[in-house]
């Protein structure tokens, strides 16, 4: 897994992409009890914004022995889908994402409030099954995850979570 | 026959229990959760190989256990 984080982190010292954050399945775990997934999801933001964002990433990789196969590349034994950032607010989440560090390696990942609005938004069923662990089991900063989900409409959403999941607002 | 009272007692009782239970499993997550991040993975490594194991066919079956 240091491995696979330096090496992603890599990408960004090489400007193949500008920035990037962990996110998905593994930013969750972080945050919560460990939690069964099975990618490491590194949210990116591109170097130009042409069609194909990823092409730069997989020829890195390739040169470096990683080959793309369907969605991930097996990086050091560990999937990794990289996944160009979608929206404004996966975007602001990459921007404001924190440092944090795995063994000696200094990697980043999606501050909690920013991960629960993404969480919000997509809205699977995965989604909700980690947003109620992540309400009954993490300090949020309420004030935040508000603001932030007042500012990409998501707002009636929570309320409508909290009064189903924890009958509260 | 179980009198009035000693069934109220025995359902207190077996939701003083049950509370219990509800309460260590509570606790238990909240521990969990505050692992380090490197033990999460090891942990979650193990649930991989746990789930690769009961999964014979299918997408599950497909899945790729880290190596790490």
């Amino acid at each position: 897994m240091e491995k696979t984080l330096k090496l992603i982190k890599e990408l960004k010292e090489k400007k193949v992409f500008k920035d990037f954050s962990i996110g998905g399945g593994i930013a969750a775990l972080y945050y919560i009890e460990p939690l069964l997934t099975y990618d490491l999801d590194i949210f990116f933001v591109p170097v130009d914004e042409g069609i194909d964002v990823l092409a730069p990433i997989y020829r890195y990789l390739k040169e470096k022995g990683f080959k793309a196969k369907k969605e991930h590349v097996l990086i050091e034994g560990v999937p990794v889908q990289f996944i160009p950032v979608y929206n404004d607010l996966v975007k602001e989440a990459v921007q404001y994402s924190k440092e944090v560090k795995y063994g000696r390696i200094k990697t980043k990942i999606l501050g909690l409030e920013y991960l629960i609005a993404i969480m919000f938004q997509t809205f699977r069923p995965k989604d909700r099954e980690r947003l109620v662990k992540v309400f009954e089991e993490t300090k949020i900063d309420l004030n935040l995850l508000k603001r932030i989900l007042k500012k990409h409409g998501l707002y009636d959403k929570y309320v409508q979570f909290k009064e189903k999941y924890f009958d509260t607002k | 026959m179980i009198s009035m009272f000693n069934l109220r007692k025995s359902t207190l009782t077996q939701n003083k229990v049950f509370e219990k239970i509800l309460r260590r499993k509570e606790q238990r997550r909240k521990d969990l959760s505050e692992l380090s991040f490197k033990e999460k993975i090891h942990i979650l490594v193990e649930l991989q190989k746990m789930a690769k194991g009961v999964a014979k066919h299918g997408k599950a079956a497909d899945r790729i256990v880290w190596h790490i």
